[in-house]
């Protein structure tokens, strides 16, 4: 009796850890932020890959007999200084932010999830050496870093997103690395090893799999920071080359035109202010429902 | 006991010397990664070509790179950090001009940011789930995730072209007038602070909630202690630990991090100076400055280490391997 009792309650904890919808109801009670924040990255991934369809004008478009013109019916939130409508800009820049981010998010859980594996489980001086790069990698500021790499790479969308990809691969061979640590001291590694698997397919079948979640929410919780990054990077002017839409180079623009039009560079701050703080609470969530366990170390 | 300490607090010396090594060995590659031709560049591209290579063989750019790296260095230990084709002076006298006023900036705005991150932090987690907490988390939230640059500009809509209490943008030192320079800093040191005080108040407030369900406070409840000194003098010793680290890395901000604030508010700090020379290849101010951030976070982490061998010897043994 007390067993079965036992049984079912670990049945439905298993559940509870395995199912889609447990997992999406746990995500969603988080509260209404979350549910909003959700709503908006929907809403800006699809503004991403519907821009064209969404504006008759396409962002390089200039007129200048119409530069500088307040919201009207043609133009909702006006032309820039060269005549350009806003809002198609500021659509287009949510295409080149998400890339950017994405991109950047995707090389570095690559690189940086196959590094981490690799110093954690070769022991000795590759391991212990991989580690040192790292922390030398630290210590230089994201920013400072991407800024002195971007003139190498080039300042196109993809050589920006190598390039902060780059400056975020440490923090993945810190987690990464950290997990193989505590792994590779259960009993089916050392078994697996025993019974003659080789390294690689321990790495691979073994160790890989449970660091999956880990590099999951760090992934979730990067492209954010890509974006800002990106954005910071446009705005000093180092980052991806005008006339592209992106939102730094616009916020950057329209500065120079702060005491007449401040909605040149007020639009698109918000734009991507929203974007960051919904991912940052999607990004929340999602550590959350994958593993409680690493909220305040992320 | 004794012994034990130095020989941890001697690792992490040699570890953090091995780490400012491979950076400065980084900073010089980059030299020759970077396109374009600093000399050129620097002397414009009408300059005779005799002139261009005498140029050349003063800044040492004849040599070889492992050659150059190692008269950089030598040049750093005896305090030269070499010169700057840009601005035609010494690096070290630039530096030490731009120096402080960064720090002018960025040293306030630490200081402010983490007392009110630890206030704001432990106000969330003593209320967690109450109204006050609610509040403070979501305008964390917001903190954390708007751009510097844009809360800068933001700001400077709202107080210095629509209110009209605020100057737009410029430096003043404090030495010389500290009335004008609290009024130019005033923005800049709270457009730096917002997202500092958003980050660690998170962490404090994480950490303090840690603390309040460990084993040590429910024996302090089950001694009958107040709950009020159990917060304040139990909890908030323990999640006040890691908040500490930090701050320590948000000091790297003074020198480095202030890239935006500076561009925005145009102030001639290093953070300016990195851009200007990134923008016109002045490798020679890049090459320090990188090594500069580098040597100050690595020291922090160093004294922080140290700190924390003292303050807590499982530490000591944990880190002994790594």
């Amino acid at each position: 009796m007390v067993h079965d009792a036992a049984v079912a309650k670990h049945n439905r904890l298993s559940k509870r850890h395995s199912g889609l919808r447990e997992k999406c109801h746990t995500f969603f009670k988080r509260g209404i932020l979350t549910k909003i924040s959700s709503a908006l990255v929907i809403i800006f991934i699809l503004i991403a890959i519907f821009c064209p369809y969404l504006t008759p004008y396409t962002p390089y478009e200039q007129s200048l007999r119409n530069k500088l013109k307040p919201w009207s019916k043609e133009h909702w939130l006006g032309t820039d200084n060269l005549g350009r409508d806003v809002l198609t800009r500021v659509l287009y820049g949510a295409r080149i932010s998400i890339v950017t981010g994405v991109l950047s998010s995707l090389w570095a859980a690559v690189v940086g999830a196959a590094l981490g594996l690799t110093a954690g489980y070769s022991r000795g001086f590759l391991g212990s050496f991989l580690m040192r790069l790292t922390d030398a990698h630290l210590s230089i500021p994201p920013l400072i870093l991407v800024m002195v790499l971007a003139p190498i790479f080039g300042r196109t969308i993809l050589g920006i997103s190598i390039v902060i990809g780059i400056s975020a691969i440490p923090s993945y061979v810190r987690m990464v690395y950290g997990q193989v640590l505590s792994l590779r001291e259960n009993d089916y590694v050392t078994a697996a090893s025993v019974i003659g698997q080789s390294n690689f397919k321990i790495l691979l079948k073994h160790l890989l799999p449970n660091c999956i979640p880990v590099v999951i929410v760090m992934f979730t919780s990067n492209v954010s920071t890509a974006i800002t990054i990106e954005a910071n990077l446009a705005y000093i002017g180092i980052g991806i080359r005008p006339p592209t839409p992106a939102w730094g180079v616009m916020i950057s623009e329209g500065y120079n035109y702060l005491v007449s039009y401040p909605h040149l560079a007020i639009a698109p701050g918000i734009m991507l202010m929203l974007l960051i703080i919904s991912l940052n609470v999607v990004g929340d969530g999602i550590r959350d429902v994958i593993d409680p366990r690493l909220r305040g170390k992320l | 006991m004794s012994g034990n300490m130095a020989v941890y607090i001697l690792k992490r010396i040699l570890i953090a010397i091995l780490i400012v090594f491979l950076v400065s060995v980084f900073a010089k590659a980059l030299m020759h990664m970077l396109p374009g031709d600093p000399v050129r560049l620097a002397m414009g591209f009408e300059a005779k070509e005799e002139d261009v290579e005498a140029f050349r063989v003063r800044m040492n750019l004849d040599k070889p790179i492992h050659m150059q790296y190692i008269l950089w260095v030598k040049g750093l230990f005896k305090g030269d950090m070499g010169w700057s084709v840009l601005y035609d002076r010494p690096n070290r006298d630039i530096f030490a001009e731009r120096l402080p006023r960064s720090i002018a900036i960025g040293l306030p705005a630490v200081i402010i940011s983490s007392v009110f991150a630890i206030i704001f932090g432990i106000i969330c987690a003593v209320n967690r789930g109450k109204w006050s907490d609610q509040i403070i988390t979501f305008l964390m939230t917001l903190g954390l995730g708007t751009p510097v640059f844009w809360l800068g500009i933001f700001g400077i809509y709202i107080f210095a072209i629509r209110l009209r209490v605020l100057p737009i943008q410029g430096f003043t030192s404090p030495f010389v007038n500290f009335g004008e320079y609290v009024r130019k800093a005033i923005l800049p040191v709270a457009c730096m602070s917002i997202p500092m005080i958003a980050g660690v108040a998170r962490q404090t407030r994480t950490n303090m909630l840690d603390a309040i369900n460990q084993d040590y406070v429910r024996t302090a409840r089950a001694y009958g202690i107040s709950e009020r000194k159990i917060q304040m003098k139990y909890a908030l010793k323990n999640a006040l630990i890691p908040v500490v680290t930090i701050i320590g890395l948000q000091l790297r901000i003074v020198i480095g991090g202030s890239v935006l604030i500076e561009n925005v508010f145009n102030i001639p700090g290093i953070g300016s100076l990195l851009v200007t020379a990134i923008n016109n290849r002045d490798y020679f101010v890049v090459q320090n400055a990188v090594l500069l951030i580098s040597i100050f976070t690595v020291s922090v982490n160093l004294l922080v280490d140290i700190l924390y061998g003292f303050i807590d010897p499982k530490i000591r043994l944990e880190r002994k391997g790594g």
